[in-house]
């Protein structure tokens, strides 16, 4: 028996066919019905023979949205409806799909919303995604497949997702959502001024979109941060798209703090809200290095001179070390001599041994806004005085400049000045032979002997008395001992100048003999020399001694003072065997055995 | 008579045992297909060796032209084989090619997501169908095409010659 049961079953086995039963073609058979399908293809007969019928094949079929482009960019808009509308009723009078006890009715209720929404072109495109999905996965035969899930598929699918896109029931999650929104992002979100439209447009409307995931890119896009109004960054799009929605949503990260920062905190009026907001809803920001970038924000510090009260401070700087704060408030908040009892006060004498003084005393005394005059009456009531200089060394100075007589006093580096007016008189006349100078020589002069009047001056009685008592006040009487030495100088004052001009053999050989030829040239002291026309040269201009007088000592040895009738005169001393001129210096060998006589006539003549 | 036991006992359950192979060669897929028809007993494909496609609907002797071609694909999923019996390896889902169907057009240029199956050999010229769906716009690297679909589907067919 059991021998007859497996034969039987070998048989069955042998005879039953691996494949289901099907019709075969052979390949003449193939290609009489390829060249036939295209002859009278829908393709054929919609764009070529214009069938409607074959058009609306078209459509509903795998190519719906190539047709319906192709089919309707020549119609009106009246008849681009109607076939719209057409296409819905076929749609739903597919009994394949509407009486598929294996839709839900949310499902075909969804395909009925397509009939009640005629009045905008192509929404039969708009098929649900769960009807889609729910047709894929009952593994219908092919042609379904092909017919149903392949949407969308074409280039031109962006167009009508984007119109999709839009739809209202985008919001019941009804239309595929996150496909629409990822290729209107792809083919439309090209730059940070597309991000409006797609936001409040398309993602707004896709319940199950990946917000976070997008907006994590935006940052990435074209543009981005191009366009901040520095005043009011929270105007940008910027804000409005990735940074608000992600502050709302609670996605505040490390990353996006450090980029909002850097992007939206463009003024000190922004760090209140990028605190409140975003710093203090991140959990893994490092908090203490975004308090130190944020000192570099535009314009900190530059309004804080209310220090405790402004935004700096409030916000950024009390997270600071208490020494650091000091820093700040000094840069911030001491501008003015005023500023300074506040400082020492109630800042910096809470600071104790972290904070260096004498630092402060310095910057103090180096502030632009200082006033450096020097009142000796009231400089020691001043206020810089009482917190600066007197817990410095200091010292008080006097130089004298012409008819000036300068006291200075000095501490940590910087100097409070006054002056007084010296009382100079006449003493006597001098002249000193120098090299000519710029102007001097284009006029063809070599050297020219300078003319002076010396005056005598000294300080009033009254001055020096005041200064007295400053010192006495300011508790340097060493230093009014050396000042009084400097309350008498000299002042010389240039009358004019006698130009000395080359030999005319040697102006071209630009080499001067030891006797050169000489012309008078007065010019006086009010007129400039580039001005002056009252040269006169005159070869034959010849001087003699006036006089010889004796001048001292130069050098150790004695001096004398040739005086010619010309008005010139000369020092000149013999030391070493050889003569010196008192401008010239040595006057040269040939010279060595002469008398004084014979050397004033020669520098007379 | 043992021995006849054993040759149909191993008849019976053989294609439960043979382990499936993925056809992973384009070279030798495209060889494999070429004047060949796809059947099931649903429908047939028939690929011409100029790229043209003949759909054969059986239950209404309907026929549909259209283009083939084949691709490299990476298939991406997000759960597990709903086929009981099979789950390719990571290795098979990269990279490999993949058979591109599309019906009622003319030209490749006409679209970015079409219907693709992959090929796995059962037993002689029975072969399991890894259906998705794949966009030939953006090519991963190397011009292998993204595969991305959640939901998989896999149908058995029988490959033979198109008969002169």
């Amino acid at each position: 028996m059991l021998k007859h049961y497996v034969y039987i079953l070998a048989l069955i086995l042998l005879l039953s066919p691996t494949a289901p039963y099907a019709k075969k073609l052979n390949l003449a058979e193939v290609k009489a019905k390829l060249t036939k399908i295209k002859s009278n293809s829908p393709h054929t007969l919609c764009i070529k023979q214009h069938k409607v019928e074959s058009c609306v094949d078209l459509i509903i079929g795998n190519d719906k949205d190539i047709y319906f482009n192709e089919i309707t960019k020549n119609l009106n808009l009246q008849k681009q409806m109607a076939l719209s509308n057409y296409l819905i009723e076929y749609v739903l009078k597919d009994k394949e799909i509407l009486t598929d006890e294996r839709l839900t009715n949310n499902e075909k209720n969804s395909l009925h919303a397509l009939h009640f929404e005629r009045n905008e072109y192509g929404l039969v495109e708009r098929i649900p995604k769960r009807l889609l999905d729910k047709v894929y996965s009952l593994n219908l035969k092919s042609s379904n497949f092909f017919k149903y899930i392949s949407t969308p598929k074409y280039h031109r699918k962006s167009t009508f997702l984007i119109k999709s896109a839009m739809q209202k029931d985008n919001t019941e999650n009804e239309v595929f959502g996150t496909l629409i929104a990822k290729t209107y992002y792809k083919n439309r979100v090209n730059n940070i001024s597309s991000l409006p439209v797609f936001f409040d447009k398309v993602l707004s409307m896709c319940t199950l979109c990946d917000r976070r995931e997008y907006i994590s890119k935006f940052h990435k896009l074209p543009g981005y941060g191009k366009n901040i109004v520095a005043g009011l960054p929270r105007t940008s799009i910027e804000y409005k798209y990735i940074f608000k929605p992600s502050i709302s949503a609670g996605w505040v990260n490390k990353s996006l703090s450090n980029r909002y920062q850097k992007l939206l905190v463009t003024n000190v009026s922004e760090i209140p809200y990028f605190i409140d907001s975003v710093l203090s809803t991140c959990s893994n920001c490092d908090k203490p290095s975004t308090y130190r970038n944020l000192v570099k924000t535009n314009g900190f510090g530059s309004k804080a001179r209310n220090f405790f009260e402004s935004i700096e401070y409030n916000y950024v700087l009390k997270h600071f070390p208490y020494h650091e704060i000091v820093e700040k408030y000094f840069d911030y908040a001491v501008s003015f001599e005023s500023d300074l009892p506040k400082f020492f006060n109630t800042v910096l004498a809470k600071c104790q041994q972290r904070c260096d003084s004498q630092a402060y005393y310095k910057k103090i005394l180096q502030l632009p806004k200082l006033n450096l005059n020097l009142d000796i009456e009231k400089f020691r009531n001043r206020l810089i005085y009482q917190y600066v200089v007197k817990h410095l060394p200091y010292n008080i100075s006097a130089y004298s400049s012409e008819n000036t007589f300068s006291l200075r006093l000095s501490a940590g580096g910087q100097s409070f000045r006054t002056s007084f007016s010296g009382i100079c008189e006449y003493n006597y006349a001098t002249s000193s032979r120098d090299s000519a100078s710029f102007f001097q020589a284009m006029r063809g002069a070599s050297e020219a002997i300078n003319h002076y009047d010396v005056y005598s001056c000294k300080l009033p009685q009254t001055a020096i008395n005041r200064i007295e008592k400053f010192t006495q006040v300011m508790n340097s009487q060493s230093d009014f001992n050396k000042i009084v030495s400097r309350t008498h100088w000299s002042r010389s004052e240039f009358k004019y100048a006698t130009l000395i001009y080359p030999e005319p053999s040697q102006i071209g050989t630009n080499s001067y003999s030891d006797a050169p030829s000489r012309s008078s040239s007065s010019t006086s002291t009010a007129s400039s020399s580039n001005t002056s026309n009252s040269t006169s040269k005159s070869p034959t201009n010849k001087r003699e001694i006036k006089r010889i007088v004796s001048n001292g000592r130069v050098s150790n040895v004695p001096s004398f003072r040739v005086e010619c009738t010309g008005g010139s005169d000369h020092v000149i001393y013999h030391k070493n065997g050889t003569w010196y001129h008192g401008f010239l210096g040595k006057m040269g060998n040939k010279f060595n055995t002469w008398n004084k006589e014979r050397v004033g006539a020669y520098l007379c003549k | 008579m043992k021995l006849l036991l054993s040759f149909l006992a191993l008849s019976l359950f053989s294609s439960h045992l043979l382990a499936k192979t993925l056809i992973d060669n384009k070279n030798d897929l495209k060889r494999l297909i070429v004047n060949q028809r796809l059947t099931s007993n649903l429908e047939h494909f028939y690929f011409m060796e100029d790229g043209t496609l003949l759909y054969q609907e059986l239950d209404n002797e309907n026929f549909t032209s259209g283009l083939w071609f084949i691709k490299q694909a990476t298939f991406n999923y997000d759960s597990p084989s709903p086929y009981q019996d099979f789950e390719p390896t990571k290795q098979e889902l990269k990279g490999k090619p993949v058979i591109c169907i599309a019906v009622n057009v003319t030209s490749k240029e006409e679209f970015s997501w079409l219907p693709c199956t992959r090929l796995y050999q059962e037993e002689g010229n029975l072969y399991l169908a890894h259906q998705t769906q794949c966009n030939l716009d953006d090519p991963v690297e190397n011009e292998v095409i993204h595969c991305n679909w959640t939901r998989r589907v896999f149908f058995s067919y029988r490959l033979n010659a198109i008969e002169e």
